[in-house]
């Protein structure tokens, strides 16, 4: 029998870092925790789960990319994403700008390629870590990866930033 | 797949992004959630086992409605046929109500009964006067005098008139 709140008490601040830093906004991190423990439990009830933490960081990241997508279309988030072309920035951009584009770029990525980018850069995970968090081969990761920072990259190359 | 020591990573960079991406990356890892959010987050998520089982509900009572409206539906297919049974061929046994015998010169004294039973006990229905006008206008003849006879006293004699109409079934 599983400690549900002992498993939230673990777990937990892993799920809202994972949520914050895909999603950047509160209200919707706090419905990404709440679905994301929601379908683990939903699981728990029909599997015998062995992997908890890797369960809930890929729910985790599945949902906030899915959440991130959805906002960019509910939104005008659009004009964010090719700021180079239509807007030029100006030399200091600021840096909560940056991560705003960053977060509507990742948002037009395929899911595996934002998940595969999202858990690289702001987990800190390893490709192999990554692969058996995805539940996907290693060479599959590998190039998801590379195809994300391509495109991602592309976007950013246009952007000039002064050093600080 | 060590879960504490991912968590411990704090995250590293790949060495290859460019200035501006990874400027951009690291503004993401720098910014933590707001005060109080992660509470907030945990304690919505600690009510999540029990709304899980608060949300199993309806489909429990979907099954139960579902249920209902079978039996619903069966008792109202089997009160239409029953209806239907008795309109078309009258298998209910419907009481005849038979009056006494109008009694003439005197010379016959009625019987006391039950109107709605003979003397005997039996109770003589329209299915039976159809059976038997199924089988032969004698057959009906025959089973409208028996059932006169019985309302009458006992020993007492009909009248000639009522053992023979011209036929009795022409008279029903």
């Amino acid at each position: 029998m599983v400690d549900w709140n002992a498993l939230i008490d673990e777990y937990g601040p892993m799920v809202v870092r994972v949520s914050w830093r895909i999603l950047g906004r509160g209200a919707d991190v706090e419905d990404n925790v709440q679905e994301v423990f929601f379908e683990a439990f939903r699981l728990h009830q029909r599997e015998t789960i062995r992997q908890w933490g890797g369960l809930l960081r890929r729910l985790a990241t599945l949902g906030a990319l899915a959440r991130l997508r959805r906002r960019r279309r509910e939104s005008s988030l659009g004009a964010i994403t090719e700021p180079a072309r239509e807007n030029p920035p100006e030399a200091g951009v600021i840096a909560g700008e940056l991560e705003a584009r960053l977060r509507a770029a990742v948002a037009i990525l395929p899911e595996r390629e934002g998940a595969v980018f999202s858990l690289r850069c702001f987990e800190g995970l390893e490709l192999p870590d990554i692969a058996a968090t995805l539940g996907i081969r290693y060479g599959a990761a590998a190039t998801a990866l590379s195809r994300a920072r391509a495109k991602l990259e592309a976007v950013f190359t246009e952007i000039a930033v002064e050093d600080p | 797949m060590d879960e504490r020591r991912l968590d411990r990573r704090g995250g590293g960079l790949p060495d290859d992004l460019g200035p501006a991406l990874r400027r951009a990356v690291e503004g993401v890892l720098r910014d933590p959630p707001p005060e109080g959010l992660t509470a907030r987050a945990l304690a919505a998520a600690r009510q999540v086992e029990s709304s899980h089982s608060t949300a199993a509900r309806p489909a429990l009572g979907r099954h139960r409605r579902a249920t209902w409206w079978g039996v619903a539906v069966a008792a109202s297919i089997g009160v239409a046929a029953a209806l239907a049974l008795w309109h078309w061929d009258g298998w209910l046994p419907k009481p005849v109500a038979v009056q006494p015998a109008p009694v003439g010169s005197g010379n016959v004294e009625p019987a006391p009964h039950n109107p709605e039973t003979m003397p005997d006990g039996r109770r003589p229905s329209l299915w039976a006067y159809r059976q038997a006008a199924r089988q032969s206008e004698e057959a009906l003849d025959e089973a409208l005098d028996r059932d006169a006879r019985q309302v009458l006293a006992p020993g007492s004699q009909v009248p000639e008139s009522w053992l023979q109409p011209a036929s009795v079934g022409q008279m029903l």
